[in-house]
């Protein structure tokens, strides 16, 4: 029979899970080439929500635990296809044909390449769910110097004492693929008709639109060039999740975060049960030590109702 | 990296086949096989002479002679023995005698050409186009312009606009034709969308000069205009 056991209601579980929920937070950034256009994004997210429910099983699992994206800018750079004028036919051959064609002059002297960059913080959501089991390590303080004794590890500021911790430890993430507003695509359209009004905007307005006249509309190069198909928000989905692998990363920052950077609760080792005191006995030392109880093989389990932990002391 | 845009393109104001200039260009047919020299002359000064053949044997159905290319074009190291003193560059350009040579510019304006045989004799003159001579020009600009045959003052107008919605077919434009004979161009009004090709079919001697008068935004601003003075009926004031 264990020398000591605790047990958390799954109320108090709940506040401490939502406790490390909340100090979570990633930014990332990463840019790729993709040969027709490049493509980078820069991201800033945190966790909120989610369900946590303890289950008979000893597994916890938590639900619509969702990533909120304060920032997620993706940035797309193109060059721009040759734009020329020119080459119309000037004696044709009737039904076959042309016999003498106009040279074509380009009107930019190289192509120009474009950037725009897709403000998608507040378009898009993603949920996770997670099934983990609790665990244990025990975590010796790195930075205590070897010989140091527990009382002057816990009388050290900030505390050398080493510790037990408990860890939630995900067995399965599951993550809904971005889901993206259909607004993405007038984002994109405008972002690209402002990228392109920018590059020409030393030209008079007619020049413009004959730029954008030769080159189809711009919203139609793009697609093209970045070959999007019909489906912007796949495509966008794809990019962020299959070229990038954005939620794998996010996936594993997780996981690692829940199983190994960040414990819901710490026990000191050895446990003070008595804090210092003043010595009542004459002639003796002024101070009397904390009284500290070593702690070993804590273990953790739960059933659907509480989060049970034991250990023995010695 | 910010566009670099070729503005001789968008800022041809006036166009001259005599004195040919970016999206400007005559085209002539030399049927007899022999060696032809070309002097290339910019505002009215010649700056190179280049050669061309005219070969029965050959299956070049066109050669395009960029003019200013040519003449910014390095001297050779060694040039022919037999050739003129004049000739400078000994070039191997071919054609057939069924074929045709196109003059153009790729930048700048103001160049002519002035062809002449293995005799010496001139038997091309691009300030002067002939019988089955053609000039083509694109216009890009919108607006209206003035077409003119400055030798016999033959006189007609060019409406150019763009496409009403982007289409990105401008390239499927079709060609349009404007015969040029004695005291008359015909149609005498033609109406293109920017970029498209404007062929003069010559039938005798003309020199063509197309000149902008207004750009749509002009012609707006004018009707838009209000009159300085404007009478107005005063109403009796009611007591």
């Amino acid at each position: 029979m264990a020398h000591l056991t605790i047990a958390a209601s799954e109320k108090v579980f709940t506040g401490l899970f939502e406790a490390i929920r909340d100090n979570f937070q990633l930014t990332r950034s990463d840019s790729r080439d993709f040969g027709p256009f490049t493509a980078s994004y820069s991201l800033k997210a945190h966790l909120e929500d989610g369900s946590l429910d303890l289950r008979a099983d000893n597994t916890i699992q938590i639900k619509e635990l969702d990533i909120k994206w304060d920032k997620l800018d993706l940035t797309l750079g193109i060059d721009i296809p040759e734009i020329c004028v020119g080459g119309f036919c000037i004696i044709p051959i009737p039904f076959d044909g042309c016999l003498l064609r106009a040279p074509k002059i380009c009107v930019f002297s190289k192509d120009p390449d474009i950037s725009f960059t897709l403000p998608l913080g507040g378009l898009i959501t993603s949920e996770i769910s997670v099934t983990a089991s609790l665990l244990t390590k025990y975590a010796i303080n790195p930075n205590r110097p070897a010989g140091m004794n527990d009382w002057d590890a816990q009388d050290a500021n900030p505390s050398l004492a080493n510790h037990w911790q408990l860890f939630i430890d995900p067995k399965f993430l599951d993550v809904d693929l971005f889901d993206i507003s259909d607004m993405v695509g007038d984002l994109l359209e405008n972002a690209v008709d402002a990228a392109i009004d920018n590059l020409l905007g030393f030209l008079p307005g007619w020049a413009r639109d004959l730029v954008k006249a030769i080159i189809g509309s711009a919203i139609g190069l793009i697609r093209k060039i970045l070959d999007i198909g019909d489906d912007i928000q796949e495509w966008i989905s794809d990019l962020l999740n299959v070229s990038f692998g954005i939620l794998d990363f996010i996936l594993q920052l997780i996981a690692d975060y829940l199983a190994n950077k960040t414990p819901i609760q710490e026990i000191e080792d050895p446990y003070p049960i008595m804090p210092a005191d003043d010595n009542p006995n004459p002639g003796a030392p002024p101070k009397i030590v904390p009284v500290k109880i070593p702690i070993r093989d804590l273990k953790v389990y739960n059933d659907d109702k509480e989060m049970v932990i034991q250990g023995n002391v010695g | 990296m910010k566009a670099r845009v070729n503005l001789q393109l968008l800022k041809t104001a006036a166009i001259d086949s005599g004195a040919l200039g970016v999206l400007s260009m005559v085209v002539h047919q030399f049927s007899s096989p022999g060696r032809y020299s070309i002097a290339i002359s910019n505002q009215g000064k010649v700056l190179k002479y280049i050669q061309f053949d005219v070969d029965a044997k050959s299956e070049v159905m066109q050669l395009d002679i960029d003019l200013a290319q040519a003449a910014t074009l390095k001297k050779k190291a060694h040039t022919s023995a037999t050739s003129s003193s004049k000739i400078e560059d000994q070039t191997e350009q071919i054609i057939s005698p069924k074929g045709y040579v196109l003059f153009h510019v790729s930048s700048g304006s103001g160049y002519s050409v002035m062809v002449s045989d293995s005799l010496g004799r001139a038997v091309f003159n691009s300030m002067k186009l002939d019988n089955n001579d053609l000039f083509a020009v694109s216009l890009l600009e919108p607006g209206s312009y003035s077409m003119r045959n400055s030798i016999d003052s033959a006189a007609g107008e060019i409406t150019v606009s763009l496409p009403p919605e982007m289409s990105g077919k401008l390239k499927d434009l079709d060609t349009q034709y404007v015969d040029v004979s004695v005291k008359k161009l015909d149609p005498q009004r033609i109406e293109l969308i920017s970029t498209q090709g404007l062929v003069f079919r010559t039938k005798s001697s003309a020199r063509i000069v197309i000149t902008k008068k207004s750009t749509p935004q002009a012609e707006a601003a004018r009707i838009r205009q209000k009159p300085m003075i404007s009478w107005r009926k005063l109403e009796p004031e009611r007591k």
